[in-house]
């Protein structure tokens, strides 16, 4: 394939292509951006989740369980 | 052939140069992210963290620079590499590979000041067309969520992968 061709076929893609880099490993269970979690805890505390989403019975199928990870 | 080959990197790192999306890394569970801006100002490294929050399957999207000295992560920098829209167009590929691996979950984003939201707002609207497609949009209002519309301000963004063929194959 021409080099060309490789690009407009990486171009086309939404799933993109991600090399795996063991060194990032270190950031497994690490929070990185603290403030923000805080923010969106707090968002879930005091807004919770759509309507849209929960009050819907298709929608129920696919809500992520309540509780602590 | 030597010279060849330095012609040939130097041409494919030229035409990198214009892709849409910077390339990626990340650990094996892909849920952090990192590529490198590239700009006047050099090259920036950039970290984009899916972090799961206290309701199971919701996640927080943020991103912010690595400092390289000192290893610390801002996510209030102005890199000023003028690549802005590249960035974002780097974050929003993240989430494709994020919601590829993790189907299942809720991601919400919000930036850190007013203006960052109003960046990720504009980001959102150019590729609303395509991206609502694949996932579910909504716009966080105070305590109201709604279905994300163009050119409205909002707190924050919630998205979900729509259930694709290769998803309900699973």
């Amino acid at each position: 394939m021409k080099q060309t061709n490789i690009i407009k076929e990486l171009e086309k893609r939404k799933v993109p292509i991600v090399r795996i880099d063991k060194s990032l490993n270190k950031y497994k269970n690490v929070v990185l951006f603290p403030d923000k979690l805080e923010k969106a805890n707090e968002m879930l505390r005091t807004v919770g989740l759509p309507k849209q989403w929960t009050n819907s019975t298709t929608a129920n199928s696919t809500l992520p369980k309540a509780g602590r990870q | 052939v030597t010279n060849k080959k330095v012609a040939f990197d130097k041409k494919f790192n030229d035409n990198k140069m214009n892709l849409t999306n910077y390339p990626l890394s990340a650990e094996d569970d892909l849920t952090t992210f990192e590529f490198i801006s590239e700009g006047p100002k050099g090259l920036i490294r950039k970290l984009v963290q899916f972090t799961p929050t206290n309701l199971q399957g919701f996640f927080i999207l943020a991103f912010g620079d690595k400092d390289n000295k000192t290893g610390q992560i801002d996510d209030l920098a102005i890199s000023n590499n003028n690549d802005t829209e590249k960035i974002l167009a780097t974050v929003a590929a993240t989430v494709y590979a994020f919601t590829d691996k993790h189907p299942d979950t809720w991601i919400y984003a919000t930036g850190s000041t007013k203006a960052r939201i109003r960046l990720y707002r504009m980001g959102i609207n150019k590729y609303i067309s395509e991206a609502s497609k694949d996932f579910e949009i909504l716009g966080q209002k105070g305590k109201h969520w709604e279905l994300f519309e163009n050119h409205k301000d909002y707190d924050g963004f919630l998205v979900k992968r729509k259930k694709s063929e290769k998803h309900l194959e699973k």
